[in-house]
């Protein structure tokens, strides 16, 4: 932006970006209030989904125009998402989730630690390039497209891994919010159990909340405190995944991994993102901030997906292949069965 | 990866940290939830 020309561009694409954030704005709650007259609590589509969709449709447009180079100094995804990611740990907080139990604490790390290993261990069998097999193992372990975010920060993912792991986390939530209180039921599982097994497993808040709104009150309180707690462990994965990613994959064969190394790879966003769950924790941050700020992050998200869909070529999306879904699939189930073991055990039987 | 994205990387992390904060701020003093922001159930 050095330039008037270069100055005029930026201000032109970052009104786009807002109006079409706006667009998006606009069609999540259209969407969300054609769920609500189903009965569904929550938009189970997800907005990154609907903002990835309308970055495409713009996409095929500015590209057509021969536009698009000019929008894309504006499309900052990573900048955005980071933002987002800060400004979303205000919604996290640990007090609430100690004064609920270490029951749901518990389930996390067991859940988190087997089913981020087994997915590793499926991708690296299916021979998924590294960084795809970070992003896609901690949505799948933690929480779906926020740690997929945190992950890709670590790693320095592709924008791809990232767009393709978004669309497997929301398409393959959709059938659960429906099929996991229907067996739940089946099941005859109480309300605690059906809430945690919902919580671990289910990889979308909204997806959680729906099946919990299916399955009754008690079930989504639970379900909504599981969540919260794998939540936590964001920050936890992403400096793993920053050192694993120092000491092993990138690694020169003459150089010695240190730990100024693994403090210059490691996100610094999570730092923020740590302090800002710190200070929702411990009170600093009224209900009404909190409130606002989880809007803010939702904005920030809904930019950053915008701008995915936006730089996005689907000829470079489709060159990921089937194996991904497998994998991705294949680590569901597992996900599904160990929840369901996990929540019986530590919340049934143990009754934390 | 190239070290000039690793550059631009930490730039950006910083700066979203900065950004956050300040917004964080803002929000704990109370400025945002003044603004009459269009709601579309995203915000307050």
């Amino acid at each position: 932006m050095n330039t008037p020309r270069g100055a005029v561009r930026w201000i032109v694409g970052l009104v786009l970006l807002a109006a079409l954030a706006v667009l998006v704005a606009e069609l999540d709650a259209g969407i969300a209030g054609a769920f609500l007259r189903r009965g569904v609590a929550q938009n189970p589509l997800e907005y990154p989904l609907v903002a990835v969709l309308v970055g495409l449709l713009v996409n095929a447009l500015l590209r057509a125009t021969k536009t698009h180079e000019a929008v894309r100094p504006v499309l900052r995804t990573e900048f955005f998402l980071k933002v987002g990611l800060v400004l979303m740990a205000a919604g996290l907080n640990i007090g609430v989730i100690m004064r609920q139990g270490a029951g749901g604490l518990l389930q996390a790390l067991v859940l988190v630690t087997s089913v981020f290993l087994f997915t590793w261990w499926a991708a690296t069998r299916m021979k998924l390039p590294e960084q795809l097999k970070a992003v896609m193992a901690a949505a799948v372990s933690i929480c779906g497209v926020s740690a997929a975010i945190a992950a890709a920060g670590a790693v320095l993912a592709k924008r791809k891994d990232v767009t393709y792991v978004t669309a497997l986390v929301i398409v393959t939530a959709l059938p659960l919010m429906v099929l996991m209180p229907w067996l739940a039921r089946a099941m005859g599982l109480s309300d605690v159990v059906a809430g945690a097994w919902f919580g671990g497993n289910i990889d979308t808040t909204a997806a959680v909340v729906g099946a919990g709104t299916l399955h009754g009150a008690a079930a989504q309180e639970v379900a909504s405190v599981v969540k919260m707690a794998q939540n936590a462990l964001i920050g936890v994965a992403a400096f793993l995944l920053a050192t694993y990613f120092v000491v092993k994959v990138e690694r020169k064969p003459s150089e010695r991994p240190s730990a100024v190394m693994i403090w210059d790879r490691f996100p610094k966003f999570i730092l923020g993102f740590v302090l800002v769950s710190v200070l929702a924790s411990i009170g600093v941050l009224s209900g009404g901030a909190v409130s606002v700020l989880k809007g803010l992050s939702k904005w920030a998200f809904t930019l950053a997906f915008l701008s995915i869909g936006m730089e996005l070529s689907l000829r470079e999306l489709g060159s990921l292949g089937w194996r991904p879904v497998a994998v991705y699939l294949t680590a569901t189930v597992f996900n599904t069965v160990v929840a369901l073991g996990a929540a019986w055990v530590i919340f049934g039987v143990l009754g934390m | 990866m190239s070290s000039s994205r690793r550059g631009r990387s930490l730039h950006e992390d910083w700066l979203a940290v900065l950004v956050g904060l300040v917004l964080v701020l803002l929000a704990g003093l109370g400025f945002l939830s003044r603004v009459p922001w269009p709601l579309f159930g995203w915000l307050g």
